[in-house]
């Protein structure tokens, strides 16, 4: 867990966090690569300074983005797992809530809705007349 | 929006052995390794009916206090100057990424890197905190 570079392995976003705050004195994981992993809670996520979420899986929403995301009461947060300049490619994350500033939780809401959208019309093009 | 890296303050605990008690005293708890020896010993994906004295309890971890949690003169950690930076709002109607705690109670203890989720009510009460408090 405390190489850059993190893939096809089933880790806790906790214990990634665990490992480099041990290393490193550090309480912001900085320029990991997760790829092909699945990421487990539970934990917040607060993705900032360039981190990208790409082609993964966010969890299971029950229906509704918007029961994955955590909006803060304040300027700044607490007790969120931080990740600076890390990417997440093609993970899969599973009891994990985002959080962080509107643009950014604006910017998943649209992501997962759009993806909804190509699934449904995925399955409506397969879907014998 | 900012992120804080909450300084240690206070005195030290030693760190806990048994994360499967029901009452922890005097030890510091990190709260991800709590749920997880819950989880391992087939107890389930919420934390009931322990009781917290004189305890540091480690995030960084989000807790989602329901069903009768107290808090009795509790520390609730470094807030940067607001205690709404210790807030994160649910935005749907189910929370997700959040340590559920049941009828758990904490006495003189103090968190750690961690944040509060919950309803409304238990929201408004912490805001209602002050560098101590009683929220319930």
């Amino acid at each position: 867990m405390a190489r850059a570079v993190i893939e096809n392995l089933r880790v806790s976003l906790f214990e990634v966090f665990r490992v480099h705050f041990q290393r490193t004195g550090e309480m912001v994981v900085a320029g990991k690569t997760f790829r092909g992993c699945t990421l487990e809670g539970p934990g917040v996520l607060m993705p900032i300074d360039g981190s990208v979420i790409e082609n993964c899986q966010l969890g299971d929403s029950l229906g509704d983005m918007r029961n994955l995301l955590l909006v803060p009461a304040g300027q700044k947060v607490i007790g969120a797992l931080v990740y600076a300049g890390c990417t997440f490619d093609t993970c899969r994350f599973v009891n994990i809530g985002y959080t962080g500033g509107a643009d950014f939780l604006n910017a998943l809401v649209t992501s997962a809705q759009r993806s909804a959208e190509r699934l449904a019309q995925t399955s409506a093009q397969g879907t014998p007349s | 929006m900012g992120q804080s890296q909450p300084p240690q303050s206070g005195p030290q605990r030693p760190v806990v052995r048994d994360l499967n008690a029901k009452a922890f005293q005097g030890v510091t708890i990190p709260l991800f390794l709590l749920l997880r020896a819950n989880i391992e010993a087939g107890r389930g994906l919420i934390i009931e009916d322990c009781t917290f004295r004189d305890c540091i309890i480690e995030g960084p971890a989000v807790l989602l206090p329901v069903d009768s949690c107290n808090f009795d003169n509790c520390d609730f950690g470094y807030t940067s100057g607001d205690i709404r930076n210790l807030i994160l709002r649910p935005e749907g109607s189910k929370i997700t990424g959040a340590i559920p705690m049941t009828r758990c109670r904490f006495f003189d203890c103090r968190f750690f890197a961690m944040g509060f989720t919950g309803h409304d009510s238990f929201i408004q009460s912490l805001l209602q905190t002050t560098v101590k408090g009683a929220p319930s």
